[in-house]
Parts: C-alpha cells; structure tokens; sequence
C-alpha cells in the first residue's frame, strides 16, 4: 500500500475540508478519469483496492495513473482504554480529497471498458465520483 | 493557424451576482483586452463556445470574434488567453480573450509530432524525446498548427536538432539551432544479477 518514506511530524492535526480542488481537477495524462464530486478522506486501502479494481476490469493493455497520494497520518487509540493520556499512536494514511480532484486516469483501452472500470473502482470509495473523458471536458 | 469564429455580445452588468445570473441564462462572461484597445466586458452563449472549445482542443487558433453592441457590430482577432471551468461541474465560467493584430508578429509555442518508429529502437535502441514543443515567431495566420518530424530513418546514436526541424520560410524559429529534439541512444541494460554470489550468500 502507499505510504510515505519519510515524515518530518509522525501525528498531524485533524483539519477540514473545504472548498474545492482547484488543482490536480483536470486530465492531465490519459484519456479517462474518475473525478471525486464530494470530499472526503481516501485511505491507502481504498486507494490500492480502487487500483485493483481497475487492474482487474481492464485485464491488460492500456495504462492507469494515480493522482492521489496518502500522505496525512491518522492516529487510533487502542482498545478498551481510558480516554486522555495524550493522542493515539499512528494507524493509517489517507489523502483528503476536495471535490473536482481527479483520482485515476487511464488511457490505452475502449471506452465502454474504461468507464466500467473506473465506475467500479468509484464504487470502492467513500464518496461519490463521477467518470469524465478528455474529448467531452474542457 | 486555425482560424474559427465566435459571436459575443458587450456585457454592462458587472460583479458576482450579476455573473451567476449570466451563469444561469446559458451566458459566459468574458473580457478582452490587448495592448492597443480598452478592456470590454463580453458575454457568450455557454453550450456554442464550449463546443468550438472543445474542438479547438488546446491548440493555437486565432479567434474572430464578433462583437455586437448598441452602435453596432464590429470584428476583433483575439487569442484565447485563458478559460476557468467549474472542477465539479467542468462547465465554463469565464473566458480571457487577448486582442493581436494579424500583420504583427508573435511568439507561439507550436507542438513537435514525431512519425513513425525509429529504426534505431528496432536494433534494441531507446529513443529519448527532448522537445515536444518549440517557440516560433512570425505573423498568426503563419504559424503552422504543429511541425511533423519523420524518425523511421533514426539509428542508433543519431539525433535530429532544432535546425533540422521544417519550419515555413516566412517564420522564425526562436530555439537554439543544435538544441537536440529527438536521438536514439544505446539502451541501458541493468547487469544480470551474479547467482553464483547469491548461493554462496
């Protein structure tokens, strides 16, 4: 699964989301992609099990990008234990997604199995995702 | 350059409220500005300029716009300097045209097409692309839509530079005549692992 190498900070503040992604929101290498249209935090699970999921629909042949990256670290307290005594050691890694960030694109295949592939991988995420193509989107 | 045209009328509602009001009527707002004339404010019909959008396809193409006003109609040539799409919705929002004159020339950046396949890479050659894109001035119509480069005759350790490119004779191309476009070089093969150290091991 995707994590990063090196951190300079092992915990992070929460933070929010909000407003949209005004960057990374347009297809910058293939020739379809899964748009997010809601925010939310996409973990690295998430990530790879969409990742398989489009692997697995086009068989072979084409190729598929990540835009995504889980680079913010979630902290979990373990079980049956008293609240306070500081914040939680590190559990996992997601990356917060704004609405319009573009996840995957992929390019190299048909366009009905393009689309049933990323709309499957949509269905993996918890949030809702739209498919666009480069020769309908400005 | 292709040349396509677009009808636009002058807008005199300004402001956020009065753009989403344009918004919601199919209408675009847009400006246009240039060196030699005022800024005008313009609005466009959405679903026509998102069509010749997407035809256009991020190419070069000098856009002649007809501007219609209450003194009447006139015609400007405008390049289309920048477009701002909703990330949710991908529809436009606004549009940036800037005014050029035909018979001044201009520095574009016109896109390399390399044909075919080296004959380089089918001896286990790999061929590296430098350039995908070279700057070019002359007059717009002059500018050509892209510059097609045939590499079938590339072997290895060749290589075609700037001053091979074909270029119209009535443009400048503002590159640097031995910058490298497009070589074929000896692909790297990463040494095969020893197994006799790896039993030993």
């Amino acid at each position: 699964m995707l994590s990063p190498k090196k951190v300079k900070h092992r915990k992070q503040m929460k933070g929010r989301m909000k407003g949209k992604a005004l960057r990374g929101s347009s297809i910058s290498f293939g020739d379809y992609a899964l748009k997010a249209t809601q925010c939310g935090k996409m973990t690295a699970q998430q990530i790879e099990a969409a990742r398989i999921t489009i692997s697995r629909t086009v068989k072979r042949g084409g190729k598929m990008w990540i835009r995504v990256f889980p680079d913010k670290p979630v902290t979990k307290k373990p079980a049956e234990t008293r609240m306070g005594k500081g914040k939680g050691s590190p559990d996992s890694w997601v990356a917060p997604i704004k609405p319009g960030r573009i996840l995957y694109e992929i390019t190299g295949v048909e366009e009905s199995l393009a689309i049933k592939a990323l709309t499957l991988a949509g269905n993996k995420l918890p949030f809702q995702t739209k498919v666009i193509t480069k020769s309908t989107t400005l | 350059m292709i040349q396509v045209d677009v009808t636009a009328t002058v807008r005199t509602n300004f402001g956020k409220g009065a753009a989403r009001s344009l918004r919601r009527a199919g209408q675009t707002p847009a400006i246009i500005y240039g060196p030699k004339s005022d800024t005008l404010a313009l609005t466009l019909d959405t679903k026509i300029f998102t069509k010749t959008l997407l035809d256009l396809h991020r190419r070069n193409a000098v856009v002649g716009l007809d501007i219609k006003s209450d003194g009447g109609e006139e015609k400007r040539h405008v390049l289309i300097k920048e477009i701002q799409v909703d990330p949710i919705l991908d529809t436009l929002k606004h549009a940036d045209f800037y005014e050029i004159s035909l018979d001044t020339p201009s520095v574009f950046k016109v896109p390399v097409k390399y044909k075919g396949k080296a004959a380089g890479v089918d001896l286990g050659g790999e061929l590296i692309t430098t350039l995908t894109e070279v700057s070019i001035k002359g007059n717009p119509l002059d500018i050509p839509d892209s510059i097609e480069v045939d590499i079938k005759s590339l072997n290895i350790n060749d290589a075609i530079v700037c001053k091979d490119l074909n270029i119209p004779d009535n443009v400048t191309l503002l590159e640097d005549q031995d910058q490298v476009c497009v070589s074929v070089v000896v692909a790297h093969v990463l040494p095969e692992s020893d197994d006799s150290e790896e039993e030993v091991e």
